[in-house]
């Protein structure tokens, strides 16, 4: 294709992206924007999609806004998820190129920390991972990955598609730019035997406890044995401290439990049929609970604790 | 012996009489109980190539309803039968996040061979209508079977009276009130509120409305549509499963083979085997246990002696 032909269908798909099909305001067709912030969470998605995109798909109708209010009119039960990460805005767009048909779902959810809660919650360690955005996972048919506030879904359906959705997410990623790096507190927790991908951050009822929530959570293995390191994140010490007395009172009454001191100031290990056994400490702001520890798991403990000074 | 025709008419009465009370297909799903109430079959090999689960799917599904009696236990000459797959996602057949069209087409020539003159096949889509009966495979296995599908039309759906537990009224498609029989075609799918899609669950794509109010009780509004539409056959694909991000899923990483098929005309033991599958017991589910609670079937399957097959 002649360069000149080149740029001319890339403002063919331009304008077929963002002007010939005016956005509109999801399913519920009224086309007004719900809120002066929605409006500009649309119009900042909208940047993302309006340009031409790698293999010049067009746009195979406007793209949909969904909001906490109608999110399940796309997704049905799902939707229950992302609004306990505090979803803000969905943009959803059909594309085809050649044989290749793509949807693009762009989920703008806040904050970099609710957008990998939601990320995660949807991934599994054993996913195959490539090097887009802060993590990216990719399947036949499908790329998902995070980046800054945003979570990004991709599927594709037909010849080509695979190939196109990869180069998709890189344009996107660029695009989207802002925030390229895990939650800070992340990348404090030991590295050692640490499995991969396997963090989540948990809004909700942390190990089934509302007083815990919110809460970090990532796997440690050592030979067979899996651990979980929980860190609930209160808002000062004092609250840790409430939190640790919460879960000290709920192992009294549901099971065992004991002082250990060795681990730290006001330290326990307890156990029950539900949980198993649980070591935690308050540590700062931070509730540090290691479940089903490791013989050795003092040493993860200590070395959290030193972590999070 | 002279009091036969008392007897049936009496027991014709009582039948009538809980039909009427409990739902438009309530008559012949009662009418139905005279039989096996649940039949399991499973494919011993896993195919991986699409002809082979294309195959298996299909004799499954015969295998599974022949178990029962096979369809003219359920569709007589002359019905018109309503067909619910789900056909919710824009997703492929592998992705086990819609009714496998294979298991659709089979339950659709199994209802024109017991002399059905007309199967509709449709659901109410999450994502958009068009893309998902395409791209489920759905729409092509059951027009090539001889059924209408079609995307359902929202001007079509009446408020109805449910006389639910806490759903008194509530938007029906009104086509599925003007058929005799209703079968309905889940697949055994995670749910990431309510743990497991499966067929009660999957009643909720004959209503409209604002079906987002369900999710905060959701145990109770399940319930109260399957205690009014009681289909009068429930046939669970459980030939591929999606064992987590149900219900859109997507990602094959998270879809494994079962080699299953489940015909059943007691829709709470159908799902509570179907739980079974995702590794779930039927008491983990809120809405198998109160519909277990509400006397809609029984969680135990094994009492219904299910007649399995090996194939």
């Amino acid at each position: 294709m002649k360069p000149w032909a080149r740029r001319t269908s890339w403002l063919i798909c331009g304008l077929l992206a963002a002007g010939f099909f005016p956005p509109r305001s999801s399913a519920s067709g009224d086309g007004a924007p719900r809120t002066q912030a929605s409006d500009t969470a649309q119009k900042h998605l909208l940047t993302f999609v309006g340009a031409p995109l790698p293999g010049n798909p067009t746009a195979q109708g406007a793209p949909l806004f969904y909001g906490p209010d109608d999110l399940y009119q796309y997704m049905d039960g799902g939707a229950d998820v992302y609004l306990l990460y505090d979803f803000q805005v969905l943009l959803h767009q059909d594309f085809k190129s050649g044989q290749a048909e793509l949807t693009v779902d762009i989920f703008d959810m806040g904050n970099a920390e609710d957008a990998f809660g939601m990320y995660a919650a949807e991934r599994a360690p054993g996913y195959n991972f490539l090097d887009i955005g802060i993590e990216a996972y990719r399947n036949e048919g499908i790329l998902n990955f995070l980046q800054d506030r945003y979570y990004i879904k991709l599927a594709g359906f037909g010849p080509g598609s695979d190939d196109l959705l990869e180069k998709i997410a890189r344009v996107l990623s660029e695009r989207i730019a802002g925030t390229r790096s895990f939650p800070p507190l992340l990348e404090k927790l030991p590295q050692e035997h640490r499995v991969k991908h396997s963090e989540q951050f948990t809004r909700k009822d942390p190990l089934g406890h509302p007083f815990l929530s919110p809460a970090y959570v990532v796997s440690y293995k050592q030979g067979e044995l899996e651990s979980k390191l929980l860190i609930s994140v209160a808002k000062d010490p004092a609250e840790a401290k409430t939190r640790l007395a919460s879960l000290t009172k709920y192992f009294r009454e549901s099971g065992e439990y004991e002082e250990a001191l060795d681990l730290g100031d006001g330290a326990i290990q307890a156990s029950n049929t539900f949980e198993g056994c649980v070591i935690a400490v308050a540590q700062g702001r931070y509730l540090i609970v290691i479940v089903n520890p490791a013989n050795n798991a003092a040493v993860l403990l200590k070395k959290t604790i030193q972590d999070l000074k | 012996m002279k009091d036969c025709p008392r007897r049936t008419f009496l027991k014709t009465m009582a039948l009538g009489g809980a039909a009427l009370k409990l739902g438009p297909f309530a008559w012949d799903a009662l009418a139905a109980t005279s039989g096996p109430a649940l039949s399991i079959a499973h494919y011993r090999t896993s195919p991986k190539e699409p002809d082979g689960i294309s195959e298996e799917s299909q004799r499954l599904t015969r295998e599974a309803i022949a178990g029962l009696g096979g369809m003219e236990r359920f569709v007589n000459r002359g019905d018109t039968v309503w067909v619910k797959p789900n056909i919710g996602w824009n997703r492929r057949p592998e992705q086990a996040a819609t009714t496998n069209p294979d298991v659709v087409s089979t339950v659709v020539a199994l209802c024109y061979q017991a002399g059905a003159k007309h199967v509709i096949v449709s659901d109410n889509s999450c994502n958009p209508a068009v893309t998902s009966f395409a791209r489920s495979g759905i729409q092509e296995a059951a027009q090539k079977a001889g059924a209408d599908c079609f995307v359902m039309d929202d001007r079509k759906f009446k408020s109805t009276k449910l006389n639910g537990k806490v759903l008194p009224a509530w938007d029906v498609y009104a086509d599925v009130l003007g058929v005799n029989k209703l079968i309905n075609i889940p697949i055994a799918k995670h749910h990431g509120l309510c743990k497991a899609t499966l067929g009660i669950k999957n009643l909720m794509g004959v209503v409209g409305g604002e079906r987002n109010r369900f999710h905060q009780d959701l145990g109770n509004t399940l319930v109260d549509l399957a205690a009014f539409f009681r289909p009068n056959l429930v046939v669970l694909d459980g030939v591929r499963v999606l064992t987590a991000n149900g219900p859109t899923g997507g990602n094959l990483a998270d879809v494994q083979r079962r080699d299953t098929v489940v015909a059943g005309v007691d829709q709470v033991a159908v799902d509570s085997f179907g739980a079974t599958l995702l590794g779930l017991k039927p008491q983990d589910i809120g809405y198998i246990v109160e519909a277990s609670n509400r006397k809609l079937g029984t969680m135990d399957f094994e009492s219904l002696k299910p007649r399995r097959a090996e194939l």
